[in-house]
């Protein structure tokens, strides 16, 4: 095996490890806190400190992936560039024969639906849901 | 040049793509004292959509998201008919189609970003290819199915995508949201919700490290919307058949899934330009070449060359002068932007009336929004036609609870908060406020509803400055017999929460 080889397996590893023990620090955290919950329902499953206790442990591994990852990259290593292969016959795409009618058509058509949009109330709903936060739906929960 | 020749900057010199994936996460989220305060920007740019994946809670976003928009709009479909949102979509897809995901996305650039870490890579196969279609049954089922269901059926708007999917959501809009101080407070709503789509995001994190644009080739529903105009979109690349001598070294050098450059998993990212010998493939905006060929495989002269340098300067410094203009003014000069209070605590206006005397329940607490403090006098006209204030519901246990038609959560938490009033009526004093910004009528929504207490809309949002609300629903405030705040956090809650509360407020 190259040392080439052998770096980039470490550094894959490394990687796996990482997001293996975040998901894993989440994961606890959230049956910790369920379990706690389950006897006080006011009981928070997750706290800043809590979060911390988990993954400040984590921080060496972080930043010796950062610094593994930096090292390679600053010294140009990486996997050995071998074309996927011909996955399909390479005829060039066909593309409509009026491709501008088309174009235009649709532009036409599109910006009609915005003004309709606009006369219609639904630029203002986009509008009223963007400037607010639905917690669970970005899934804070 | 070839490219062991070249010094360590050279080498390493980014291109005009990632330039311009790095200009367009930068102006997407331009809002960026949104990151320090914790406060997303509210302003009119957001009627506007970007056109890459870009949540819009995250505290920097100045634009809509598209994807995020379209599920709200067919969501709402039942009410009235979202022109605005496809008329977007089908604009940004005509014009440039998947140009967006190559160029445009900053969730691109993060996958492209991750891939640069040094591992053993998977190539694509006839097995990625297969995988590829998965974003079509996503975009079928998460952006389409579940939010015209539920919309249509219970009156629910459910970005599904958003909720159970969303990368961009939790790292931009959950991550985001937390990592400020001023929100400390959401991590007590963090739950099963969280947790499943945090280690979703790690996982495709992970495999983007592994596998090129991951998340964008297998799971992307905008990428699926993009792709289906990739026909016929006006920018992108374009391959001249007469000098094609369909040798395949394109479709064998992409990283994306493509069969044919142009097809519908091709992002227009330029790469097969590098590999085309006969110099067959060119970056064209209709009929005007963006990004010609090799200068020495296609025969141009050296002052053509030069002429492009030039007026590609020119619109560099264009587009910087617009990004300062942007940064300046989503940061300081937009009065949204000017309105934002710079802490809950500091919005809170000086009461209006004295309190009424209730010599058992007075309270010396200070006035606020916090716990322990006393929450500010103020007064509502119901829709029952009653007028609630707060100043006269001392010596009874007072919920508030902050709500809107278009928050999936706060409708299905209104039944909890009914029954508790119901159970505890000559007790607890309550109210449920609609925010001034209104989609639908609260009274219409509730016509058929038959809850028993009181709703009112917020008008002027005075009542929403005074609990510290920041536009984040749902939001409830619960206050003691003596009018002091025991309970004020955004978040859902449960019948259990809601009884532990009431017991918590009785003590």
């Amino acid at each position: 095996m190259t040392r080439t080889r052998m770096y980039l397996i470490l550094q894959a590893m490394a990687c796996a490890l990482l997001a293996a023990l975040l998901a894993a620090s989440a994961i606890s955290i959230y049956l910790e806190g369920a379990a706690r919950k389950a006897g006080h329902p006011l009981e928070p499953i997750y706290t800043r400190e809590i979060v911390a206790e988990k993954v400040v442990p984590l921080a060496p591994l972080f930043f010796a992936s950062i610094g593994l990852t930096a090292a390679g990259l600053v010294l140009g290593i990486k996997e050995e560039e071998k074309g996927s292969g011909v996955l399909s016959a390479p005829k060039p795409l066909k593309r409509p024969a009026h491709p501008g009618a088309i174009q235009t058509v649709l532009i036409l058509v599109a910006l009609a639906l915005i003004v309709a949009g606009v006369l219609n109330g639904s630029a203002w709903d986009l509008l009223v849901k963007a400037i607010n936060i639905c917690t669970e739906c970005i899934g804070l929960g | 040049m070839d490219k062991a020749n070249k010094n360590f900057g050279q080498a390493r010199r980014p291109s005009t793509r990632r330039l311009v994936q790095l200009y367009s996460a930068l102006l997407y989220n331009a809002h960026l004292k949104g990151f320090i305060s914790g406060q997303i920007y509210q302003g009119q740019a957001k009627y506007a959509c970007v056109p890459g994946l870009n949540c819009y809670s995250c505290p920097g976003a100045v634009g809509a998201c598209p994807l995020g928009a379209v599920q709200n709009a067919l969501a709402s479909a039942g009410h009235r008919a979202e022109w605005y949102v496809l008329g977007i979509l089908l604009l940004y897809g005509v014009i440039l189609g998947r140009t967006v995901c190559g160029w445009l996305c900053p969730l691109g650039l993060a996958q492209e970003l991750l891939h640069k870490i040094p591992t053993p890579k998977i190539r694509k196969s006839r097995g990625t290819q297969i995988v590829s279609w998965l974003k079509y049954i996503i975009l079928a089922v998460f952006v389409v199915g579940l939010p015209l269901w539920y919309g249509l059926r219970d009156d629910l708007p459910l970005p599904a995508f958003c909720k159970y999917i969303c990368p961009a959501g939790t790292a931009e809009g959950a991550v985001g949201l937390l990592s400020s101080p001023a929100n400390a407070s959401f991590f007590s709503m963090l739950g099963l919700i969280f947790t499943r789509k945090f280690v979703i995001m790690l996982v495709i994190g992970l495999a983007c490290v592994f596998c090129y644009r991951s998340f964008c080739r297998f799971l992307c529903p905008l990428g699926a919307i993009y792709g289906l105009f990739n026909r016929f979109n006006v920018i992108g690349v374009q391959v001249d058949g007469a000098r094609c001598t369909r040798c395949g070294a394109c479709v064998s050098a992409c990283g994306m899934d493509v069969r044919h450059v142009g097809d519908h998993e091709c992002i227009h990212c330029g790469k097969c330009m590098a590999v085309c010998h006969p110099g067959a493939i060119s970056i064209k905006a209709g009929k005007i070449t963006l990004k010609a060929p090799d200068i020495s495989r296609a025969g141009n002269k050296q002052e053509a060359l030069k002429k492009r340098r030039q007026t590609g300067r020119i619109l560099w410094a264009a587009a910087l002068a617009a990004l300062c203009f942007a940064l300046l003014w989503f940061n300081v000069l937009d009065p949204a932007v000017q309105a934002e209070s710079p802490s809950p605590q500091a919005a809170i206006p000086a009461p209006t009336e004295a309190p009424i005397a209730a010599p058992r329940y007075e309270s010396d607490a200070p006035e606020g929004n916090a716990v322990g403090q006393r929450l500010p006098d103020f007064t509502l006209s119901c829709y029952d036609g009653t007028v609630f204030r707060l100043a006269e519901q001392k010596g009874k246990i007072t919920m508030i609870n902050f709500w809107a038609t278009y928050c999936t959560p706060c409708k299905q938490e209104l039944p909890y908060f009914n029954d508790l009033y119901t159970a505890h009526r000559d007790d607890l004093a309550m109210i449920a406020v609609h925010p001034s910004l209104v989609l639908d009528s609260p009274e219409e929504y509730l016509a058929d509803k038959g809850y028993a207490l009181p709703f009112a809309t917020d008008a002027d949002d005075t009542v929403l400055r005074l609990v510290g609300g920041t536009g984040t629903y749902p939001q409830t405030v619960v206050l003691n017999r003596k009018g002091e705040v025991i309970y004020n956090k955004v978040g859902s809650v449960t019948p259990e929460v809601l009884e532990a509360l009431f017991d918590e407020a009785n003590q």
